[in-house]
């Protein structure tokens, strides 16, 4: 419905019946264009680039040192900030009693089966990391009882991606379990004894509604905080720990939060695409850019400001370890990237988005999250591949600046492989599950309506205990 | 939301102004007892400035004591006020309403009072004139070093204080002016002045939403660089061990908004008692502002496990010597578990249980234990640093608060209190306007048999 709102504006609401809805976002899901399928093709000839990249890589710079696998680690960090990061555009809003999330909260959770890709990619990055021995990680190895804790980092590593990626897993099924039970009531085939099964006998009963509330908080809390644990743990045992003497202490939090900043950004961008691709123009519209878009405006300005005050101590101290590393992080071989990251994840968004007829647009957020998706790509390559390119990663202090890692065709074929990979399981996935949460969009429909104040047709929103 | 109680125009105007326009006799008592604290720290900032600085506790290499413990503390505090109004004003969160202009009031005062701490430490006040604008002796090419923190604090303070109250003061124009046209003799004249001709009309509101609009997101980067600047002070010292760490700033920050918001719940559970305002301080306000603190609190943890694991990672002597200080011996060690406790073991777990978050008792104590947790924060970060200060310094010394700055810190928690009761006293700290707007802005939706609480939202 669109109704002349306050100041010039409309106010939306989506005018469908529950079948309706079902109908909708279940026959896109199942119908499968030969587009789609080209598409599938080209991704996963893409993909397959990426593992001839890896094959050439190992053949070459061997499986013995760390030091070929700066660009393959920067691949995996970007992987875990966009699509693993996204979901969380799903629980935050959520525990908020957010409405305008339930048309997205679907496409940021389904991002996690990228989760995948990274628990593959993550098994050559544990073989090729230096031992712990006589170096600082966060694990503190040996440092307390000789081999203690045992395992450190590889183990600890492992299993928190591990854990992450099940959890995210979880959190997509059990936010849709409700809208497998839909589907299964219209599938026939093998669609239909997938979708038997994984509803796990859902009929709508107050107790499985209750219980589907209380799985999705506790999922959402545990995700978030694996989320934020993983980022901390990639990005210190996979950049910080290798330069020696470096002592970052916002580093790891200016990651997640970095991934926050991304994860809206793949949210903002898939929801583009979902929306004109799909035909979800109804469900998906300006509020929900309009949301998100505050939030990545807020995202980016904190971003800049963590960069910031870490900067500053570096730059204030003046040692010569604290010069060394700004030189190697900073201003070296790296700067030009530098550079493009500040314009990308700060200053273009900045200029943009501080205009609310911007962030009140679809285009314009959508145009902000892709200079957001390439300032945090080439963020990632900046840290991973400047960290991997220390040499002697058990000297006591950074006392020399290595000269910058150019890439190389493998390196190129690996991160492209890495990207298509993340996009391929996305695709695969949103053919399975409804990527419209149905559930969500028809409770939101029970929740709000327009009415009149005074002369003024108003949105009114209600929020449950 | 669910308890509502339905509130005419009339009701609010009597409720909310019943402690301007019929103050209570116990007011004035609770205002004589609070003052006794403040004459006392008056009295003993006198003695400091007739006896010289000799008269605190400060000895090398421990310099900087509890006054600058309480600056950081009360500084903290402030953060607060913008945290609550300016944020959620932008979220259009409906449930900040009763809470914002207690919180703007207490940023003030606080701010403030944190303001004079620096001219106590110094012990010559007047001294301040050398490092303001007028002072600096350009004549003879003596420049102020802008690359200081301690010049960027006192602009950063000065900034933030004038910002926060020109905020308040822009809110309270259309309280002011119902107060006007309640009160009689000089006080009628007063609040006409301060009203600056408010009659309520479209353009005055429109013009009064839209700079409340700019102000909430303009004083936003001040709150944020108010107290990095403060962190500053200490993280870009890198001869003092523990302070040179680069995540100080959002740490600082994060730790303001955690002592800030709880100090915020404290006041409101005080006023709602005082003045018993139970239908406008509900227990969904508490439910609210407890389910942020979680949030506040759990990424202040974050903060705080990070930047103390950073102190044992580099596994370098000096800075392991100051962490185990820090953890092992007494006092350190008491104040440490203390301030883990408080801050965060047992309030955070508290909050969890929606009885707790609803029951205004237990957040005032837990919040009251959030900001003891809070000042003995700043305390660990302070003083263990410098005990041991550098590798190579002449004495490690201990430190022991002298009776002078004990009254003086006990006194800055009157000074607050004080000004803030002085402020209910003659202005709402209940917004009435935005009790108003509430009201209108309240509404139900009907799902089935359950009528479920909604607002309407202006977009």
């Amino acid at each position: 419905m669109h109704n002349g709102g306050p100041h010039g504006h409309h106010v939306d609401l989506l005018e469908r019946t529950s079948a309706e809805v079902n109908k909708e976002v279940l026959s896109w899901t199942t119908r499968t264009s030969s587009r789609y399928w080209l598409l599938v093709l080209a991704l996963a000839a893409v993909t397959v680039l990426g593992v001839i990249g890896f094959v050439m890589k190992a053949g070459d710079g061997g499986l013995d040192s760390h030091l070929p696998w700066g660009y393959l680690a920067a691949g995996m960090a970007f992987v875990l900030t966009t699509s693993l990061s996204a979901p969380l555009i799903a629980i935050a809003p959520r525990l908020a009693k957010a409405h305008w999330t339930r048309p997205i909260s679907r496409i940021a959770e389904l991002w996690s089966v990228a989760g995948l890709l990274v628990l593959v990619i993550m098994i050559p990055l544990l073989v090729t990391l230096p031992s712990a021995a006589d170096r600082n990680t966060m694990w503190f190895y040996n440092k307390i009882a000789e081999g203690w804790p045992p395992g450190a980092p590889y183990l600890y590593i492992a299993l928190t991606l591990i854990f992450l990626v099940i959890n995210g897993f979880g959190l997509l099924w059990a936010s849709a379990i409700p809208d497998f039970a839909a589907a299964r009531e219209n599938a026939t085939g093998w669609r239909k004894s997938w979708y038997t099964r994984l509803s796990l006998g859902w009929v709508g009963t107050k107790r499985q509604w209750r219980a589907l509330r209380a799985g999705l908080g506790v999922l959402g809390a545990f995700y978030f905080m694996f989320l934020v644990f993983a980022h901390t743990v990639v990005s210190f045992d996979f950049a910080q720990s290798l330069v020696p003497g470096q002592r970052d202490s916002i580093f790891p939090t200016w990651q997640a939060l970095g991934g926050i900043q991304s994860a809206l950004a793949t949210v903002i961008v898939t929801s583009f695409i979902v929306r004109l691709a799909g035909g979800f123009k109804d469900y998906i519209n300006v509020n929900q850019f309009w949301s998100m878009a505050k939030i990545m405006l807020a995202s980016s300005l904190l971003w800049m400001y963590f960069w910031w005050s870490g900067f500053i101590i570096l730059w204030y101290g003046k040692t010569p370890l604290q010069q060394n590393l700004l030189q190697l992080m900073w201003f070296g071989p790296y700067r030009t990237i530098f550079i493009m990251t500040i314009i990308l994840s700060f200053a273009l968004p900045l200029l943009f988005l501080m205009w609310n007829g911007v962030r009140k647009s679809i285009l314009g957020p959508t145009i902000v999250a892709v200079f957001i998706l390439a300032g945090a790509f080439l963020d990632k390559i900046r840290i991973y591949v400047s960290s991997y390119s220390i040499v002697d990663v058990n000297a006591h202090a950074l006392d020399y600046v290595p000269a910058g890692v150019t890439p190389e065709a493998a390196d190129i074929m690996m991160l492209m492989g890495v990207v298509s990979g993340a996009i391929l399981l996305f695709t695969l996935a949103l053919k399975f599950v409804p990527i419209i949460n149905m559930w969500e969009v028809r409770e939101g429909m029970l929740l709000q309506e327009i009415r009149p104040l005074q002369k003024l047709p108003l949105k009114v929103l209600a929020k449950p205990e | 939301m669910q308890q509502r109680p339905a509130l005419t125009e009339i009701d609010i105007n009597r409720d909310l102004l019943r402690p301007i326009l019929a103050t209570p006799m116990w007011f004035y008592g609770l205002l004589m007892f609070l003052g006794i604290f403040v004459a006392a720290a008056l009295g003993a900032f006198a003695w400091a400035i007739n006896h010289g600085t000799g008269v605190y506790g400060l000895n090398r290499p421990v310099m900087w004591g509890f006054l600058l413990v309480n600056f950081v503390f009360w500084v903290g505090i402030s953060h607060a006020g913008v945290m609550l109004s300016a944020i959620l004003r932008l979220c259009n969160a409906e449930w900040r309403r009763p809470a914002t202009r207690a919180a703007e009031v207490l940023t003030v005062f606080a701010l403030g009072t944190a303001a004079l701490h620096p001219l106590f430490h110094l012990g010559r006040p007047w001294r301040i004139y050398w490092s303001m604008p007028p002072g600096y002796d350009f004549g003879r090419g003596i420049w102020p070093d802008i690359r200081s923190p301690f010049v960027w604090d006192p602009t950063a303070i000065s900034t933030y204080l004038t910002s926060t109250a020109l905020f308040v003061g822009l809110l309270l124009l259309p309280d002011i002016a119902v107060l006007r046209d309640r009160s009689s003799g000089m006080m009628q004249r007063v609040y006409s002045t301060l009203s600056l001709g408010w009659r309520g009309n479209t353009r005055q509101w429109k013009l009064q939403v839209i700079a409340g609009f700019l102000l909430s997101a303009l004083i936003l980067p001040v709150f944020v660089s108010v107290h990095s600047i403060v962190s500053w002070d200490f993280a870009v010292q890198i001869a003092v061990e523990g302070w040179n760490a680069t995540i100080f700033a959002p740490y600082f920050v994060i730790g303001a908004v955690h002592s800030g918001v709880a100090g915020v719940i404290s006041i409101l559970a005080l006023l709602r008692w005082m003045f018993k305002w139970e239908n406008y301080i509900r227990d969904d306000h508490f439910d609210a502002l407890a389910r942020l603190m979680i949030v506040v609190a759990v990424g202040w943890f974050y903060f705080f496990i990070i930047e103390y694991m950073m102190g044992f990672y580099p596994n370098e002597e000096p800075e392991l010597s100051l962490r185990i200080l820090q953890l092992t011996q007494w006092p350190f060690n008491a104040a440490f578990i203390l301030f883990a406790l408080t801050s965060f073991f047992i309030p955070v777990p508290l909050w969890l249980f929606r009885k707790v978050r609803r029951n205004v008792a237990l957040m005032f104590w837990t919040t009251i234990l959030v900001n003891i947790g809070m000042w003995l924060e700043r305390f660990l970060i302070i003083i263990p640093s410098l005990m041991r200060k550098q590798v190579l310094t002449f004495n490690w010394g201990s430190y022991n608060p002298s009776p002078i700055e004990l009254i003086l810190v006990g006194g800055s928690f009157a000074m607050v209190f004080t000004g803030v009761l002085t402020f209910a006293k003659f202005f709402p700290i209940i917004p009435l306007s935005d009790a108003k707007e509430g009201e209108v802005m309240k509404a139900e939706i009907r799902v089935g048999k359950v009528m479920v609480p909604a607002a309407y939202r202006e977009e």
